[in-house]
This record gives C-alpha cells, sequence and structure tokens, in this order.
C-alpha cells in the first residue's frame, strides 16, 4: 500500500490532530506525525507544513492551547494540548466523521464494520 | 524586577513581527532538528540527514510566514487587550487617588489648563485666519492684483491696468475686477445708502460660487443697452425682501453717484449665504471698452482684482505677465510709467490668502509663541508638582515593585495618572479658549481678517487634546525615574533620605532656571509693547482732538457734479450746510475735508515748487482740500501767515498754506510765505504755515502736507467728513447737526456722526490689545514661575530642617541661615534672569514689526525686566527661607 499524505484527506487532518492529541496528551507537533505515523501502522505520513498550520489554526480557534516545554530529547519545544472546547469539537468530528464514512459507504455499497 | 527587562518589554512590544518570527523558529527548528537526530542516529550523515528533512518538509518557506503571521496577530490582539484591561485599572486608581487629595488635583488641572487654554486660544486664530483655506473652491489658485508705485503699495488697481492683463493673461483662467460706488436706495423708512460694487465679467465665477437662487450675470448683461439688472447679498435679501424667493425679478430703485437720475435695477440672484463680502448688492460693469484706456484712469486706483490660476500655473507666471505688460505700457504712457529711481510702475500678485491676511500673519504668530511659551512654563511647573509627589510616593512606588509590578506597569500606572491630570486640564482649556475667543472678538483689532472664521472646531479640539496628552506622556516620563531609583529597601525601611532625591532636586532646579527664563522672555515683550504704547499715545497727534466730531456725507445727487474738476456742485452744499452747523448753539467752528487725520485715508498728489518744476520725477505729498477755517476747527496751529479763509474764493487766486515738514523740507531755514507750488495744473501761492500733523496714524511718521482752498479746487470727489469744534456733547447735537444736513439737501443720508476721541482710541485699540494679550501671558507666566520657586523653597527648607536647627545650634546668624538655604535656589534663578536675557534678546527682533519707536534691543525695559524679575524672585525665595530661622534646634535636632 503506497504511503499518502494527509493532502488527500486534508479536511480530516484537524480531527485527526485532536483525536491524537487526546489519546497522548500534550504533544509537540512532530510527536503528533509519529504518533498517526503508528496509528496507521505507516500507512498515513502527514505533510509537515499542513499539519503545523493546523496546529496554528486549532489553537487560534480556541481548541488547543500551546506551551513551551522541554521535551524528552531536553530540547525547548512548542507542546499543544486539547482545551475543553476542544474535547467537544473532537466528540463533534468523531461523529459528523462516523454519519459522513457510513453514507458514502452506503452508496458506494460497502459493507460497514463499525470501527472500534 | 530590573528596568532593563521593563523597557525590554516595552522594546518588544514594538517589535511584534521579530518575536512572532523567533517564535516560529523555535518551534520548527525543534521539528527539524529532531528529525535530523533521528536519521543521523540511523548513520545518515548529518548533511544528508538535513537535506532528507528539508525535501521532505516541502512547504517550510510558506508554512513558516503564514505561521508568522499567525503569531504576530495572536501576540498584537493579546497584549493590546492586556494592555487595554489594564490601563483602565490605572485610571480607576489614578482617579481614585485624586478624589482623594483633590488639593493637588484642581492644582495641577488649572495650572495646565491655563497653559492648555492660552496656546489653544492662540492655536485658534492660527487655524481659522492663517491655516483653514478660504471658503471657495480651490482657493490656493486665487490671487489678488494690485498697483505698486515705487515704495507705494496700493491695494487696488486702475482700469486700464486690469483691462491690459485680462487681454493678455495665459495664465490666469479668470479675471474679474469690482469697485465699490454708493447706492442710494429708497426703503420703508427713508432714504438708506447700500453698500453696492460695479463688477466685471467673471466676477462670480472666479470665485467659484454659485448663487444661492436666480441666475447670475451674463454676457448679454453687459451690454450698453442692456436692461439694468443687479445681485443680492444674502443678508440685504434677508433683512429687505425678508428672505423671500419673490425677491428674484423685484425691483430695486437706487441713484449712484453723479448719476442724472435714478436706475431701477430688476434683481436676478442671491449670493450664498457664506460668501464673504461687505456688499449688499452687486451691478455689472464693463471695462472692456476704449474709454477706459486712458491716462485718466491710470491715477484711479479704484479696482479690486481677482484672478484664478489655471491648473498648474503659478503666481511667479502671472508676475511675469504683469511685469511684461507693464515694460510694454511705459512707453504709452511715459507720465503713468515714470520710474523715479524707486522701480516704477508695477503690478503686484500676491496669492489671495496673503493679500487678506497681511501684516497680521506676523503678530499673530508672535502671538502664537507666547502663547507657546507660557505653555511651557505651565508644564515646567506642573512636571516640579509632580517631581515632589514623586518623591513622597516613593514608599508606595517601592512596595509596588517589591510586590512584582514592572517598571513599564509603573510607568504606565504615572502615565494613567498624568494623562487623567492633563486630559482635565485639556478640557479645562478648550473652555478657556472657547471664552477667550469670545473676547478677543470684542477687543481685539476691528480691522483682523477672517474674524468670523474663528471658532472652536474640530482640529483646534484636536489640537487641545493633542496636546494634553503630550503633556501627560512628559510628566510621566520626567517623574518617572525618580520614583523608583534607589533601590527598594531602603525606602521599605523608611529611610527618607536615599539617591532619587538627590537627582529629582537637580531636574526641579533645572525646571526653575527654565521657568524663569521663559517668563523673562515674555516680561520682555510686553515690556516693549507697553513702552511702545506709551510712546504712541504721547505723540500729540497735531489736532485738539477732544470736543472735535466728524459727519461723512456722501453726495450722490446730479446737481453737484459737472464743472471743470467734475464737481462743482460739493462747495455750494457745504458751504451753506458749515454755515447752519455753525448757527448752532455750542458749536464753535465747522469746515469740510475729504481726509481728516488718523482716518486712514489720505489724498495725495504730485506738487511740484518753483525750484523743482523742471524735475523729471515729481514727488507725491499729502493735498488736501479743505473749507474755511479748517484749522481752526481742526485745532492745528498756524506757524506763520494764514489759514485758508471763507474769502479764498473761485475769484481770486488759488492759495495754499504747508505745514512745517513740507516748508522745512524744501526751504529750510527761510520763510516759505509768497511762494509757489504747483499741483493740478496750476500754481499756489502760500499764504500760511501750518502746525505738523500725524495724518497716516499716531504710529507713523509726520509726513509733509499740503492745504488748499476746497472753494478753489474743488478736486476731490467722494465722501467728504464736515469736522465740528463742539463745546456740547454728541448726543446733544446730533438731531441739529442732521436737521442742518437735511435743510439743505433732504435726500442725503447722514450715517453716522463720530466723535475724534473714540477714533484715537480706536487707533490705540491695536496696540493696546497687543499689551493686554502680551500682558495677561506674562503675568500668567510670572505668577506660575514665583509660586514655582517659592514651592520648591518651602520644600527644601522642611527637607533641611535638621540641617538648619545643626547651624543654628551651633551659633550661625540669621543672614548666614538665610545664605545657606536661599543660595541654591537664588543662583538658579540668577542662571535663568541671564538665559532669559540673552533668549529674549535673540528674539525679540521678531517685535520689531508691531513696535513704535522701540529699539527691540530697548536697555531700559531690558534692566526693568531684569530688576523686577530678580525682587520678585528674591522675595519667593525669602520668605520660604525666613521660616527657617524661625526653627527651633532642639526640636529639629530630636526629629527624625
Amino acid at each position: 500500500m503506497p504511503r499518502k499524505t494527509a493532502s488527500a484527506m486534508y479536511g480530516n487532518l484537524d480531527l485527526l490532530i485532536l483525536h491524537t492529541l487526546h489519546k497522548t496528551g500534550p504533544n509537540h507537533g512532530l510527536g503528533i506525525i509519529d504518533a498517526i505515523d503508528a496509528g496507521s501502522e505507516g500507512a498515513m505520513r502527514v505533510e509537515d507544513g499542513a499539519l503545523y498550520r493546523a496546529l496554528h489554526r486549532l489553537e487560534e480557534d480556541g481548541f488547543l492551547e500551546a506551551e513551551w516545554r522541554i521535551s524528552d530529547k531536553n530540547r525547548k519545544a512548542k507542546f499543544y494540548g486539547l482545551t475543553s472546547s476542544g474535547k467537544k469539537e473532537l466528540t463533534r468530528a468523531q461523529k459528523e466523521w462516523k454519519r459522513h464514512t457510513e453514507v458514502v459507504s452506503k452508496v458506494l455499497g460497502i459493507a460497514w464494520r463499525a470501527a472500534r | 524586577m530590573s528596568g532593563r527587562q521593563g523597557w525590554r518589554r516595552i522594546i518588544r512590544f514594538a517589535f511584534t513581527k521579530r518575536h512572532a518570527e523567533q517564535q516560529v523558529d523555535d518551534e520548527l527548528r525543534f521539528h527539524i532538528e529532531s528529525l535530523v537526530q533521528r536519521l543521523v542516529a540511523e548513520g545518515m550523515s548529518e548533511d544528508d540527514a538535513r537535506h532528507e528533512v528539508m525535501e521532505r518538509f516541502q512547504s517550510y518557506q510558506t508554512t513558516r510566514s503564514a505561521m508568522q503571521r499567525n503569531v504576530e496577530r495572536k501576540v498584537v490582539a493579546t497584549r493590546l487587550s492586556l494592555f487595554l484591561g489594564g490601563l483602565r485599572q490605572d485610571f480607576r486608581v489614578g482617579w481614585r487617588q485624586y478624589v482623594k487629595r483633590p488639593g493637588f488635583a484642581v492644582l495641577a488641572v488649572l495650572i495646565l489648563g491655563l497653559g492648555i487654554g492660552a496656546s489653544t486660544t492662540m492655536f485658534t486664530v492660527v487655524n481659522g485666519m492663517l491655516l483653514d483655506p478660504l471658503p471657495y473652491p480651490h482657493a490656493d489658485r486665487l490671487v489678488d492684483i494690485s498697483t505698486i508705485l515705487g515704495t507705494r503699495q496700493f491695494t487696488r488697481t486702475t482700469a486700464p491696468e486690469f483691462k491690459h492683463l485680462r487681454e493678455r493673461t495665459r495664465s490666469l483662467e479668470k479675471l474679474a475686477a469690482w469697485r465699490r460706488i454708493a447706492l442710494d436706495v429708497q426703503l420703508g423708512d427713508g432714504p438708506a445708502q447700500f453698500i453696492a460694487a460695479e463688477v466685471t465679467r467673471d466676477y462670480v465665477d472666479v470665485f467659484g460660487v454659485q448663487p444661492e437662487i436666480g441666475r447670475l450675470f451674463t454676457d448679454d448683461d453687459y451690454r450698453p443697452d442692456a436692461p439694468r439688472v443687479a445681485m443680492l447679498s444674502h443678508g440685504a435679501w434677508r433683512n429687505n425682501w425678508g428672505g423671500n424667493q419673490d425677491a428674484i425679478g423685484s425691483t430695486v430703485s437706487g441713484r449712484r453717484r453723479g448719476a442724472p437720475e435714478q436706475e431701477a435695477f430688476t434683481v436676478i440672484g442671491i449670493m450664498p449665504r457664506d460668501f464673504p463680502s461687505t456688499e449688499d448688492l452687486w451691478v455689472p460693469i464693463d471695462l472692456t471698452g476704449a474709454e477706459w484706456d486712458t491716462p485718466r484712469w491710470f491715477g484711479s486706483m479704484v479696482f479690486s482684482s481677482i484672478g484664478r490660476l489655471r491648473p498648474g500655473a503659478s503666481v511667479d507666471d502671472v508676475r511675469a505677465e504683469a511685469a511684461a505688460m507693464s515694460s510694454e505700457l511705459a512707453p504709452l504712457h511715459p507720465n503713468q510709467y515714470m520710474d523715479r529711481g524707486d522701480g516704477g510702475r508695477n503690478l503686484m500678485v500676491l496669492p489671495l490668502m496673503d493679500s487678506m491676511v497681511g501684516g497680521y500673519r506676523v503678530s499673530v504668530m508672535i502671538f502664537f509663541g507666547a502663547a507657546a511659551i507660557l505653555f511651557a512654563i505651565a508644564l515646567a511647573n506642573l512636571t516640579s508638582l509632580l517631581l515632589v509627589r514623586a518623591l513622597e510616593k516613593r514608599h508606595e512606588m517601592a512596595i509596588r515593585t517589591a510586590l512584582g509590578g514592572g517598571r513599564g506597569r509603573l510607568f504606565r500606572l504615572l502615565l494613567a495618572e498624568t494623562t487623567t491630570l492633563s486630559l482635565i486640564g485639556g478640557g479645562i482649556g478648550l473652555l478657556i479658549s472657547h471664552y477667550s475667543i469670545r473676547l478677543l472678538k470684542v477687543l481685539g483689532p476691528a480691522d483682523m481678517p477672517r474674524l468670523e472664521n474663528l471658532a472652536a472646531n474640530p482640529v483646534v479640539a484636536g489640537f487641545a487634546v493633542g496636546i494634553a496628552l503630550l503633556s501627560g506622556l512628559v510628566c510621566a516620563t520626567v517623574s518617572m525615574p525618580s520614583a523608583t531609583k534607589g533601590g527598594i529597601a531602603p525606602l521599605i525601611r523608611g529611610v527618607q533620605q536615599v539617591g532619587g532625591a538627590k537627582r529629582s532636586a537637580h531636574l526641579r532646579g533645572f525646571l526653575i532656571t527654565a521657568q524663569v527664563a521663559l517668563a523673562v522672555v515674555l516680561l520682555v515683550g510686553s515690556g516693549l509693547l507697553t513702552k511702545s504704547l506709551i510712546k504712541i499715545q504721547s505723540v500729540d497727534p497735531g489736532i485738539s482732538v477732544s470736543g472735535l466730531l466728524v459727519m461723512p456725507i456722501r453726495l450722490t445727487g446730479p446737481q453737484y457734479f459737472g464743472g471743470e474738476f467734475g464737481n462743482e456742485g460739493y462747495s455750494p452744499f457745504f458751504r451753506d450746510v458749515v454755515q447752519r452747523i455753525t448757527d448752532i448753539p455750542g458749536v464753535a467752528s465747522a469746515s469740510w475735508v475729504p481726509d481728516p487725520p488718523i482716518y486712514g485715508r489720505n489724498m495725495t498728489t504730485t506738487v511740484k515748487t518753483e525750484e523743482t518744476y523742471e524735475d523729471e520725477a515729481p514727488q507725491s505729498f499729502g493735498f488736501h482740500t479743505v473749507g474755511p477755517d479748517y484749522f481752526e476747527t481742526m485745532g492745528i496751529p498756524i506757524r506763520r501767515g494764514r489759514g485758508i479763509t471763507r474769502a479764498d474764493d473761485e475769484g481770486v487766486l488759488p492759495v495754499a498754506v504747508v505745514d512745517e515738514v513740507f516748508s522745512e523740507l524744501f526751504w529750510p531755514n527761510e520763510n516759505p510765505i509768497e511762494k509757489r507750488i504747483y499741483a493740478w495744473g496750476r500754481w499756489f501761492t502760500i499764504v500760511g504755515v501750518a502746525g505738523r500733523i500725524y495724518h497716516g496714524g499716531l504710529h507713523r511718521d509726520a509726513a509733509p502736507e499740503v492745504y488748499v482752498s476746497a472753494i478753489q479746487t474743488p478736486v476731490a470727489f467722494g465722501q467728504q467728513r464736515i469736522v465740528i469744534r463742539t463745546r456740547a456733547p454728541l448726543a446733544a447735537l446730533a438731531p441739529q447737526l442732521r436737521a442742518a444736513v437735511w435743510e439743505v439737501d433732504p435726500t442725503v443720508p447722514v450715517p453716522s456722526i463720530e466723535a475724534m476721541d473714540a477714533r484715537v482710541s480706536e487707533v490705540l485699540r491695536e496696540p493696546r490689545f497687543h499689551v493686554a494679550l502680551m500682558g495677561s501671558f506674562s503675568l500668567a507666566a510670572l505668577v506660575l514661575t514665583l509660586a514655582g520657586i517659592y514651592g520648591l523653597m518651602s520644600y527644601w527648607v522642611t527637607t533641611r530642617t535638621r540641617e538648619v536647627g545643626l547651624r543654628m545650634a551651633l551659633g550661625a546668624r540669621t543672614g548666614q541661615v538665610l545664605w545657606a538655604v536661599s543660595r541654591t535656589a537664588l543662583s538658579l534663578v540668577l542662571i535663568g534672569l541671564a538665559v532669559g536675557l540673552c533668549l529674549a534678546a535673540a528674539s525679540s527682533r521678531l517685535l520689531d514689526s508691531i513696535l513704535f519707536s522701540v529699539s527691540t534691543l530697548d536697555p531700559a525695559t531690558f534692566g526693568m525686566v531684569a530688576a523686577g524679575m530678580g525682587a520678585i524672585a528674591l522675595l519667593a525665595c525669602l520668605v520660604p527661607a525666613s521660616r527657617a530661622t524661625r526653627i527651633d534646634p532642639t526640636r529639629s535636632l530630636r526629629s527624625d
């Protein structure tokens, strides 16, 4: 399976970020990329620039809050964490994603196996 | 927190962009460096790793700048909201402090209000008179054209010069001229005079305005056979037609001077309300005909001319055209263009604004400067007060600092406090200036241009708020360092004498010196102006002013015109009226003249003597056609020979009386009686020498004057003035004087009867106003400065109680104590005095144009100011210092 960048699924990048942060707790950009990489078992590589722009956008929307911390490699890094409104947004986006894929799958006639 | 960090924070606020770049770079660097290290750990060389990472991060540059913009926006928004939130709190704190101590706040606000009020008042004048454009479209393209003869500048020009310039000009889009005429109009309650003007084509167009209702003059209206039409001013329309639309098409009957009979003008239009004019009515006149190009019209400077520059053309272009025109006309009219070695005849072209404002530009700027000086003094004064307060508040500041209030935060708090004060001061200043402007309109010189345009408006309010904010900033900046310098610990422990106080004292010393210096500049200015006023007042005008009445009369009936000089009907009328007036009980004598002294009007003509008859370039002198008994009536003494009498009529050879100045000019140490002078194409025999008069006003030098009999030589046209020497008050005589005129001709209007002494005080109005204005500025400056010195001294005495007590305990005498305490303050005053005198000497030159026979470096004035200021300042030092000598040594040593 060829690696795909997230640009094909740009609209869903926000969801991936929120989900990852929810799972890992506060994390820096590279950490998020690594987590998505691991989560997709190497099937998906988020484009660096797109990720950082998305992080800043989410921060501005108030879904994330940023903080400068020292990373495990003892370097200064910017850590992002979910805010309470970010958590709500995650729930909302998950529901939407689910409904969206169900509808698309129905149309395409693909049997839907509920994830998780 | 140290000062450096505080400043860094303020600077960082200004360099938000740099800060945003930094943040984004830090974030991305971590990302890239981590990836590089990861690859290096897998065995790749660092260069290859970096290359690989950047390869993958394709959109690095766009991402970076997008992120930077984002961060930048966010940082600004956050900081602004923090700043504003803090500011609101600071203002609340500031306000609470003033409510707690209203005395200080009221004093501070008044001091600042005074300074801002004075400068805002003068700025209102500067703005309304000099900066605000004239109320016409593209008013900067309007130019005024007038005639210059050698060194004499007229305010108007002549018909032929206008006609030629209009024909040849390329740089003027339009050129129009007009002249005032008197029009007797029959309105409801008897004869009335309308101020009317005959205007050429383009008169309204040149200003670029449109009639409020009706139409403008068209070319057809200028044809000789066209029906008579007129335009009305908005004011005349409102007053006499009730602002009724029916006015258009109605008829105005009036008779102009010399016209055989009444004319009926059909009203075709009303000028707009904001068209600034003194005329009531305008009628067309056509100056294009050849009859206006005769030599006679070159002497009649009665036409005001206004041109509108073509877009892109400059005033210099018109000047060049005017000069070319003059050199072309010169050979055709050698007499009119004769150069007497003073440049000859030419046209003067000035931007309309400059010609309107004229000499007022200089005086307005002088007083604006004076007001600015007063403002600086007020600011220095307030800053001194704040410095003391800052010392008192050091304890509070220290605690705030200890609790983590950064220096930037403290500065903001100070700024909020001073800005609260200064904005209230600005409001008071605006209020002061509003009333001052009303006062100025009443007291100021009556001929001040654009007086109606002086009012508070958004620009003026902006100026007041602007200098108020500036004051707040200056006060906060200056009083800031001493508030927190000197460390925290000693202050918290309550020790009073620390380093900060010293710096504050130096600063206050400097401020005192500055105030003294600036006050001295203002005092010298008002001293010079006062001396000038006294000089003007002490000038003997050469006439006896009190008990002299002046009654202007303008004859317009056809029976008064005709004959050799064109106005043969004048003399019989005035002889008759003056005879009737002389018969009124209480009148000593009466006569008539077109141009009495101090009336701003001066008839001149070229006069030759037998000795100078062959001269190519005869000189012009004051040439007054006077009725019999003129010298007795005016109170002008006859030095030799006799005055003009009833006997000097058409039947005898023309006689003249010259004044001392004329006699000394042509025949020094000789008797001029029986000598002859030549003017108006005839010879006059001198029969008397009159005393000198200051014809052009008290502030001008006495010039040579010639008087001839109005009966023998009736060359004067236009308005005449009957002058009356009385022993009774004006009010009692006025009805009888009017009756005397109307007995001779009931249609002649008598618009006013004036007392000469009122006229003289009118002449003194401008210099008096200058003195009043500069005087009040200096008085305010003096009071502020003295209060400053007094305050500083009182403070020093208080802080040095211990030292004084010690000295006295060791046996110091009163004089020694006084000296010790006031030594520093006195030397500050002396330095200020010296600096101030130097500044005054350097700047008083600016006053030259409004001073009368006083040197701008007048030693008496400078000496008096120095001595006076020194003495008063000494007093302000010694009064508080003397309190020090009453200190009880034992008590002062025990304190602290």
